[in-house]
């Protein structure tokens, strides 16, 4: 039976400029999934390790970042674990190979690198076939293009770094489609590229993208793993997911009409997780009297969680009726009036702030404490 | 709008009781705790109160305490004469509120019409606007009428002068130093400076990142350069150190064999001399064989030779000696004529002298000399005749002597030579001298052999040369060997070489030292890497933050430019009524003293013209007295209802502002509602009976009568209102 260990798209090095100060933190949790993935190859005693691109974050990464990776791959190396690397499309490096390949090179000697070129790699020992190359330039054709048909070892996996095709998502005529993963025939196909684990193909020609092993960026809400195969026999692979990555990201819409400000916060707070990148959506009409302070909600709340985001995309709900109920007589209901007369007539990028104007301006005739 | 009836149930304090109300003045009388704010509170709810969205929370605050079932109200009214009901259940969350045959259980439809009527939309207007409280004059002792009715003029509860001032403040704070220098500035120049501050360390670590990368590429490039120059200086060093071997080992060679050739003539010559012993130790065997004169015998001989000779000699001397003396005797005739002649010129010149002539004597003295000499040497002569006549007696003996020692000393050498066994003397000598030569020249060829041998023995020099022609053969195959003999440069070529070596050592020291200060360089370097990572977020960080500031100050901006556009135009219209009725009232109020009011622009500042001051003052002491400020605010605070309602006529619901009025005062209050009731229905809430006599409906209220649930009533109508016919409520005409 082989065993392998897929990983790709860690980015390390990978500068955070949403996380601010807290970006170096993310950095080192990046190198800290690294070190899990590592852990279980050797606890595990996989085979293989399956690097499909995008290991660093830049085709320079510094010198540190280099010197962690070799010390990892000499842990992998001294545990007698085979490495397979192919360069995503950050990580390539000049000689298009995977940046720093002469230092990785140098830490684990047995290792594979593949280049643009496809390549196959025979382990007589493990009955194995390893074809692989590193990502191609965009509109230069599918990663798998050009690979061998065929096998002369029992088994034959792949290694490559590129997107799949998915209707209305990935459409570009280069990307990999599905059908020529099946033509290949191989046992399991290791891809790079999603920073969400997504399996591609189900056996006999499995396929999977292991996603990054830790969160990279918002809107991902399936990182944080890595794939450990084990193909028992030629097109049987079994795919079990290993979460590596410390932080989580969830993504929540919330109808603010429907909760004061008292229970939205409640909400909040009930997700709390210093580990947890969460981004919050507000959502819905708020009446003028409501005016969501999304700064504070941030400021007060932020410390709780790794990376707290509140995106106010509600709107104003000022219907005929609700205009009704202010006087036309007050400096409120005039100012109401003005404001959304001038709403209506503003550019759409401007209404948002008019919108804020308005309750701003409302709650401050209200007494209401709303200036940051 | 009049109110007619409301019926409460299980609200607040009041668990079930009905009101009627007079369309003209209503007076609630009561003491603290009677009922009163429940009723006005119960009046204000069934107007604006929304059943379907109250909360349960708000509901269960409505409901009497020990009630299980929530609060209703019933509410009859009329409008313009056509009567309506207005039925609220917060239990079942409904409304219903029926008139002219018609129902509408709608709460917003509901709502908007009455608003409509009322001229007060929402709650929170009919509060600031139709209720006046006594706290309100309480309130603008601390503050001011002009904040007083900036506050209701706003219309959300914040005096209007007081939110745009909060707002400019605020937006001042945002903008501080950003168009100057500021102690302390804000959040605007505070986030930008500090974008341009990581901005700028961004571009400085960029600038080194690109420093770092140059220098990183050098340093590959250098180490490059340097493994190729060690690795030729490497084979260079090894080309010329083994060509110096080379040479050491030719000179080496040179040497030895030099050392051989002189071992082997040493060997040669050692080999000769022996031979030449040999042929000497025969010779002399040889010449020893026939015996070997005596060296002794040998010299005597020779010297009794030499004696003979010697002797022979001196007696041929001898006789030559005597033959000469014989034939060479002296003769004295000459001197004897001399004499002769002599005496014969002295005898003629004595003669003469005597005779003749004076040179006579002259010849006699010559004659006499001549004469003397020849006698003299006449006698000379005579003695050496006899000496030379005994000398030749002494040779003649001598010579008799030596020839006897001749014959004697033949004699003896004949017997020499005998006793030599030699023929002649000169043979004897030369046996013995090539004896001695034979001799001296075997001694001559040992002194060598042992000078050659130089105390060793031949073994030795034999092993010494056997092993310097090993060396050589080795060192002579070593220099044949085909790695060296291929590699083997001329001495002129090892010398270019040492120098191309020298060269290429300084230049990789030269490099080695670049390769040196580069990796520290980088070093250096290398760790602000991390450092750019971080600031470029810090920047992005505060990017975002000035995007939101700025987002904020634009939304202020907006929200003020707003606010100071809609009061001014809601202004306008409160100014000019605020001052028309508020004048009336004032004069009213006052009883005629002040009747002129005027409100000032923006500020909503009121002041009161003064006879006394013969000018406008501001309300307050020591202008005017305490008491006449509470009437100026009432009288502007009552005409806003007006301006408000815009038009309307809402119920005015008087919580005891009158309450501090002295009696002249309070009968003037009593004239102001009147005449506000020729328009409004009055509801005044008091705890004083002295407003019961213009009341058109006394309501009293007691702590008993709360406590039992059921308000004790005394009413005291005027006139009944007319009924007119009821039409539907929104047909506005």
């Amino acid at each position: 039976m082989i065993k392998l260990l897929h990983l790709a798209d860690l980015h390390l090095g990978r500068p955070f400029r949403m996380l601010g100060q807290r970006g170096s933190e993310q950095r080192r949790a990046l190198q800290a999934a690294l070190e899990r993935a590592v852990a279980l190859a050797i606890s595990e005693r996989v085979n293989l390790v399956l690097i499909a691109g995008d290991l660093f974050d830049s085709p320079k990464p510094s010198e540190g970042t280099i010197q962690f990776v070799t010390a990892q791959l000499r842990l992998l190396e001294d545990a007698g674990i085979r490495i397979a690397i192919a360069a995503g499309n950050h990580d390539m490096g000049r000689d298009e190979y995977v940046a720093a390949m002469t230092h990785l090179r140098d830490a684990a000697p047995a290792a594979t690198f593949f280049g643009k070129s496809v390549e196959s790699k025979v382990f007589p020992d493990l009955d194995l076939t390893l074809i692989g190359r590193s990502a191609l330039a965009e509109g230069t054709g599918s990663p798998l293009s050009g690979w061998p048909r065929g096998r002369t070892t029992r088994f034959a996996i792949g290694l490559a770094h590129g997107s799949v095709f998915r209707p209305g998502v990935v459409e570009t005529p280069h990307a990999i489609h599905p059908h020529e993963i099946r033509d290949l025939g191989l046992d399991y196909l290791a891809l790079g590229d999603w920073h969400s684990a997504a399996e591609v193909l189900p056996p006999p020609t499995a396929a999977w993208y292991p996603g990054s092993p830790e969160w990279l960026a918002f809107d991902q809400d399936r990182s944080g793993h890595v794939l450990l195969i084990e193909i028992p026999e030629p097109g049987a692979a079994r795919v079990t997911e290993h979460r590596v990555g410390r932080r989580r990201y969830e993504r929540r819409e919330i109808n603010a009409a429907e909760l004061d400000d008292l229970m939205l916060r409640r909400v909040i707070e009930d997700a709390a997780d210093p580990e947890l990148v969460f981004e919050v959506a507000l959502s819905g009409l708020v009446p003028l009297q409501r005016t969501i302070n999304t700064e504070m909600l941030e400021r007060d709340l932020g410390e709780r969680f790794f990376r707290l985001r509140v995106l106010n995309r509600t709107h104003l709900w000022l219907e005929d009726a609700s205009l009704e109920n202010l006087s036309d007589q007050t400096v409120l209901g005039r100012f109401v009036r003005l404001m959304r007369e001038r709403i209506a007539a503003s550019a759409e990028d401007e209404r948002p702030v008019l919108e804020e104007a308005l309750q701003v301006g409302a709650a401050l005739l209200s007494g209401r404490e709303v200036l940051a | 709008m009049i109110l007619r009836r409301l019926r409460i149930q299980r609200f607040l304090g009041l668990t079930d009781a009905t009101f009627e109300f007079a369309p003209g003045i209503n007076v609630i009388v009561g003491p603290n705790e009677a009922g009163k704010s429940t009723l006005r509170r119960a009046i204000r709810t069934a107007l604006y109160g929304n059943p379907a969205g109250t909360s349960a929370k708000i509901r269960d605050e409505l409901r009497s305490w020990g009630e299980s079932e929530a609060s209703e109200l019933y509410l009859e009214f009329e409008i313009d004469g056509r009567e309506f009901a207005l039925y609220k259940d917060y239990g079942a969350r409904k409304i219903v509120l029926s008139g002219g045959g018609k129902t509408w259980d709608s709460h917003k439809l509901v709502q908007e019409r009455l608003g409509d009527v009322l001229g007060l939309p929402s709650v929170e207007l009919f509060e600031a606007t139709a209720q006046v409280a006594q706290a309100e004059l309480e309130r603008i002792q601390l503050t001011s009428i002009a904040k007083e009715l900036g506050r209701i003029v706003g219309g959300g509860g914040e005096d209007v002068t007081t939110a745009i001032r909060r707002l400019e403040q605020r937006i001042r704070e945002m903008e501080r130093g950003s168009r100057g220098m500021a102690k302390d500035p804000g959040v605007l120049k505070t986030l930008e400076t500090r974008a341009v501050a990581f901005r700028t360390q961004v571009v400085q670590l960029t600038a080194a990142a690109a420093d770092a990368e140059r220098k990183q590429r050098e340093l590959t490039q250098i180490r490059s350069q340097l493994a190729e120059r060690e690795a030729e200086f490497e084979a260079k060093r090894a080309l010329l150190e083994m060509n110096r071997q080379m040479l050491q080992d030719v000179e080496r060679l040179e040497g030895l064999r030099q050392q051989e050739t002189m071992l082997a003539e040493k060997m040669s010559q050692i080999e000769q001399t022996l031979t030449s012993l040999a042929d000497l130790d025969r010779r002399l065997e040889t010449a020893t064989a026939d015996g070997v004169p005596e060296e002794a015998a040998t010299k005597s001989a020779r010297s009794l030779m030499d004696r003979i000779a010697m002797r022979e000699q001196e007696a041929r001397h001898l006789r030559a000696g005597l033959e000469e003396q014989a034939s060479a005797l002296p003769t004295g005739r000459a001197w004897f004529g001399l004499l002769v002649l002599g005496i014969a010129l002295a005898i003629s010149g004595i003669a003469l002298g005597i005779t003749t002539a004076p040179y006579g004597w002259w010849l006699a003295l010559a004659g006499g000399l001549v004469a003397a000499i020849g006698g003299w040497r006449r006698s000379q002569i005579a003695e050496d005749e006899r000496r030379q006549m005994a000398r030749r007696q002494e040779k003649q003996a001598r010579l008799l002597d030596l020839d006897a020692e001749v014959v004697l000393d033949q004699q003896s050498f004949s017997d020499h030579l005998t006793r030599l066994r030699a023929g002649s003397l000169d043979q004897a000598e030369q046996r013995v001298r090539d004896y001695q030569d034979l001799v001296r020249a075997r001694q001559a060829l040992g002194d060598l052999l042992t000078a050659v041998r130089a105390g060793g023995s031949d073994d030795v020099l034999r092993d010494r040369w056997k092993k310097l022609r090993l060396d050589i053969f080795g060192i002579e195959e070593g220099l044949r060997a085909p790695e060296k003999a291929g590699r083997r440069l001329t001495p002129l070529e090892v010398q270019s070489l040492d120098v191309q070596v020298a060269r290429i050592s300084e230049e990789v020291k030269r490099a080695a030292d670049r390769e040196r200060r580069l990796t520290v360089e980088l070093e250096h370097l290398r760790g602000d890497a991390e450092t750019l990572t971080g600031l470029e977020e810090q920047l992005q960080e505060t990017e975002d933050g000035l995007i939101t500031a700025r987002r904020q100050h634009a939304v202020y901006a907006a929200a003020l430019d707003g606010l100071n556009e809609a009061r001014k135009q809601a202004e306008i219209p409160v100014r000019e009524v605020v001052s028309g009725k508020a004048s009336e009232y004032l004069r009213i109020l006052s009883e005629g003293r002040y009747e002129r009011l005027q409100v000032e622009k923006d500020s909503l500042q009121v002041k009161v013209w003064s006879d006394a001051a013969g000018d406008w003052v501001l309300p307050e002491e020591p202008h005017l007295s305490r008491g006449t400020v509470d009437l100026v605010y009432l009288s502007a605070r009552i005409a806003l209802v007006g301006v408000l309602a815009e038009g309307k006529q809402p119920p005015l619901l008087l919580d005891d502002p009158f309450v501090t009025f002295d009696e002249r005062r309070r009968a003037a209050a009593s004239r102001l509602l009147r005449e506000l009731s020729q328009t409004h229905q009055i509801f005044l809430f008091t705890s004083t009976r002295h407003f019961d006599k213009g009341a058109d409906r006394l309501i009293e209220l007691s702590i008993r009568g709360v406590e039992a649930g059921t308000p004790e009533e005394s009413t005291r109508s005027r006139a009944p209102v007319e009924a007119r016919p009821v039409g539907p409520l929104w047909e506005k005409s």
